[in-house]
């Protein structure tokens, strides 16, 4: 096992934003675009960060009044055995679901953009097994492995951003607040499913023991504006580049956003290409977040072991496999997002709600 | 066995030379090994201090010697060694006397071959563990430079010495480099690189766990970092624990020129290193998977090169990389004269008569053979072994899933380093976890702070 004690705050934020940049950065431009149809749709990102700081806040109280326990602990001694296992088993299943969603997402960009003829699985299964090599030696690793990563990612962004620049096209991303208010407030709950990551909190809290509550919120809520930060910078450049109207009808907009990039001279002209690879991190980093969660919950509802690891990776690739084609799998995109807001706003809400007032609280 | 088996075991012994020599009352016999000592010094400074000792009242071996350090020797196997090591041995009744006489023959102190410096220090270490010593303290003069001596072998004594400098070198760190050098459970120890090896824990990785140099002045610095040194008796390779992969691309050009320069040649060599593993991956990936991917002019030039080239791009790069690797071993085990024939004849067949004769592209040669050189570029030669081997692992993950199976064979390689530790240091230590203290000094170096002068 690795040798992870303590999170630091820089540390918690790096997996927070790994965690939560993943497949979104890809579909949100789209989903946004036809929600709100107005170019000024990145304000529903900023208002949908500010209610995402809000939920997440209460993931800190959780953890800080159950310091040292996980998600599953936590459900299991607040709302007892049997009804905790139950919450467990709905937030592994909800783990299994993102996890596979965000898997088949990357498969399908993988198939369209470098790989057309290899078989499906094929893509799947190796990534699958790459991401629960990762696992296999604990969460030291996997937070070891963020860190190491964050900033080639990070890196990436910041060229691909640089370099599109040039490309943007400002009567594109005008008029701003010209918009119907409401319904940019409303939609904002289209960039809910972008945010999921941060209730890894509850996951990765064994790390966090001695954390204040207002460090810890500070640290949750840098997380979230950073990811709001490269979200709207993203979805502006998007916009500037495709226009609104393009931008509807592409179905990976960030990535043609990136290949429309050309420089007169310069000898490398596919851009995509670094965008493809920064952004696999980031989705490589996400997919084992949830992993890891289902590995996690698995072991704790039964008995942890080798075989909880082999169960959820058979079982992820399975539901990855079931869908047809990538239309289907945006179609569940929707349900997807019910059973993340149960089980990421619904369960932690309540467990905060009963915990407060039987005035529960868990001493190491 | 006591003192007087021992004896006759020795007399018996056609390697070893017993001489009794009456003292007084008693005798006293001088035993040692005539091949590996130095008789004069025997001469001088043992049989003619005991022939010549007349002093009635201070009838012992003890007293005799003045100046040279005697050593009181009671276990039968320390008396062994002893001999061994070129001492000379004085039996008084029952206590054994041994006294430093050795006469071993080394090599004089060179420039190491192996590691080449631009400016800086050219001392090299030799075969001698004494004189290895003697030359790192040439370098680091320090009241707070210990050593700890110990003895490695069931069968044959190898000494080893750790040295290590005193509040630098953390506790925890010099308890696990005792506790392995006292498990080593093998009966003989010839080289550095045995001792190395039986030091390992991480036995099925390709990545060096010690770092080995023949340089003092590097020892000298890796000691006032906090690392550890293991010295082996015989051998000019110290080795330094722990190592980090950071540590494995330093060199000491990079602290003896000036930071600016220094820096962007470290960055350099990074890039070097990134392409000697990646770069004939990237390309066939590229020609076999993507050619949406290569520049519209770049790909019809390169499908001409490629025209009438039998074998698949995954084939060429495999044969290609392999020649160059034969040609590297081939260099080094020739004679000094032959070497560079190799390489003209390598250079000939490769470069021209390949190409000619539409084996190979071209371009595959400049890719393969600017890898190549790119891995001259990488400082430790353990490392350099460990990238070779993974650029051909690269090379099967791009031929079976293009640019995506690269990613991810980076990925497992990024998983299996951030796994490593080099004696409980994390491998990737100060990037995977984070220590920014040290950041100053990974892919660039930063300046030394100074102060004092005047300011211009």
């Amino acid at each position: 096992m690795s040798d992870l004690r303590q999170l630091t705050s820089i540390q918690l934020i790096v997996i927070f934003i790994s965690a939560m940049i993943g497949v979104g950065i890809i579909l949100m431009p789209r989903d946004l675009a036809n929600a709100v149809n107005a170019p000024d749709l990145w304000i529903s990102i900023i208002i949908g960060a500010f209610l995402m700081c809000l939920i997440a806040t209460l993931y800190v109280l959780l953890v800080t009044r159950y310091p040292g326990l996980t998600f599953f602990d936590m459900s299991k001694k607040i709302a007892g055995r049997w009804i905790g296992t139950l919450i467990n088993l709905f937030f592994i299943f909800y783990c299994l679901i993102v996890a596979s969603y965000i898997l088949r997402v990357t498969t399908a960009i993988i198939k369209n953009y470098l790989l057309d003829t290899t078989p499906l699985y094929v893509i799947i299964g190796s990534f699958l097994l790459v991401s629960l090599y990762l696992i296999s030696n604990g969460p030291g690793d996997v937070v070891r492995f963020f860190q190491l990563y964050f900033p080639v990612m990070m890196f990436m962004f910041l060229i691909l951003a640089l370099l599109s620049i040039k490309d943007v096209d400002v009567q594109n991303i005008r008029p701003v607040l010209q918009s119907n208010l409401l319904t940019t407030v409303t939609q904002s709950k289209i960039t809910f499913f972008s945010f999921i990551g941060i209730e890894f909190l509850m996951i990765f809290s064994p790390l966090i023991k001695k954390k204040k509550t207002r460090n810890l919120a500070l640290s949750v809520w840098i997380s979230i504006i950073v990811t709001a930060v490269i979200y709207v910078i993203f979805h502006v450049l998007t916009i500037g580049v495709l226009g609104i109207a393009e931008l509807k009808e592409i179905t990976f907009p960030t990535i043609e956003m990136a290949k429309s990039i050309e420089f007169q001279g310069f000898f490398f002209e596919r851009f995509e290409l670094i965008f493809i690879f920064g952004w696999l991190i980031t989705v490589f980093t996400s997919f084992t977040t949830y992993t890891y969660g289902m590995i996690l919950g698995i072991g704790k509802v039964t008995k942890p072991g080798w075989w909880c690891m082999a169960g959820a990776g058979l079982l992820i690739f399975i539901v990855a496999l079931y869908p047809e084609g990538l239309t289907e799998v945006l179609d569940y995109s929707s349900h997807i997002q019910w059973i993340g807001a149960v089980a990421v706003i619904g369960f932690p809400a309540l467990m905060l709600l009963i915990s407060l007032m039987r005035r529960q609280t868990h001493d190491t | 066995m006591n003192v007087k088996e021992f004896l006759s075991q020795k007399k018996n012994d056609d390697c070893v030379t017993v001489k009794t020599i009456p003292f007084d009352s008693h005798n006293i016999y001088v035993l040692y090994m005539p091949s590996i000592t130095d008789m004069t010094k025997i001469q001088d400074s043992i049989l003619a201090p005991l022939l010549e000792w007349n002093n009635p009242e201070d009838k012992t071996v003890d007293h005799a010697f003045s100046a040279e350090p005697l050593t009181i020797l009671f276990k039968t196997k320390d008396m062994d060694s002893h001999l061994l090591n070129g001492y000379t041995l004085m039996l008084e009744n029952e206590t054994v006397y041994a006294v430093e006489t050795c006469g071993f023959h080394y090599r004089a102190v060179s420039e190491p071959v192996s590691e080449m410096t631009l400016r800086g220090a050219r001392d090299g270490f030799i075969e001698s563990l004494e004189e290895n010593i003697k030359l790192l303290r040439v370098h680091l003069r320090s009241t707070h430079l210990k050593f700890e001596h110990l003895s490695l072998g069931l069968k044959a004594f190898t000494h080893v010495t750790i040295a290590y400098v005193e509040d630098e070198a953390n506790e925890k760190l010099l308890e696990e480099v005792r506790k392995r050098i006292k498990a080593v459970k093998e009966d003989y120890l010839p080289d550095g690189g045995v001792v190395e090896q039986s030091l390992e824990k991480n036995t099925f990785s390709l990545f060096p766990e010690l770092q080995e140099t023949e340089r003092p002045a590097k020892v000298a610095n890796a000691l006032a970092e906090g690392k550890v040194a293991i010295f082996v008796e015989g051998s000019p390779s110290v080795l330094l624990a722990p190592v980090t992969l950071n540590s494995l691309f330093q060199t000491s050009d990079d602290y003896n020129f000036k930071w600016i320069p220094a820096s962007l040649i470290r960055l350099m060599r990074f890039a070097a290193a990134f392409l000697a593993v990646m770069l004939p991956s990237i390309y066939i990936s590229l020609i076999s998977f993507h050619h949406g991917l290569i520049p519209t002019d770049l790909a019809i030039s390169i499908s001409k090169t490629r025209e009438g080239v039998p074998i698949p791009s995954f084939m060429e790069a495999f044969i290609m990389q392999m020649t160059i690797e034969i040609l590297r071993e081939a260099g080094i085990r020739l004679p000094k004269p032959i070497g560079p024939a190799v390489s003209i004849v390598g250079a000939i067949v490769i470069g021209e008569a390949a190409v000619t004769a539409g084996i190979v592209s071209p371009l595959m040669i400049i890719v393969v053979a600017f890898a190549a050189i790119c891995s001259f570029t990488i400082v430790d030669y353990s490392l350099s072994l460990a990238l070779r081997a993974v650029s051909f692992v690269m090379l099967f993950a791009a031929a079976m899933l293009g640019i995506y199976g690269l990613i991810l064979a980076v990925f497992i390689l990024s998983i299996h380093l951030i796994r490593l530790n080099s004696f409980t240091v994390p491998y990737l230590e100060p990037f995977a976890p984070y220590y920014p203290s040290r950041w100053k000094d990974t892919l660039i170096r930063l300046r030394f702070d100074k102060e004092g002068g005047s300011d211009e």
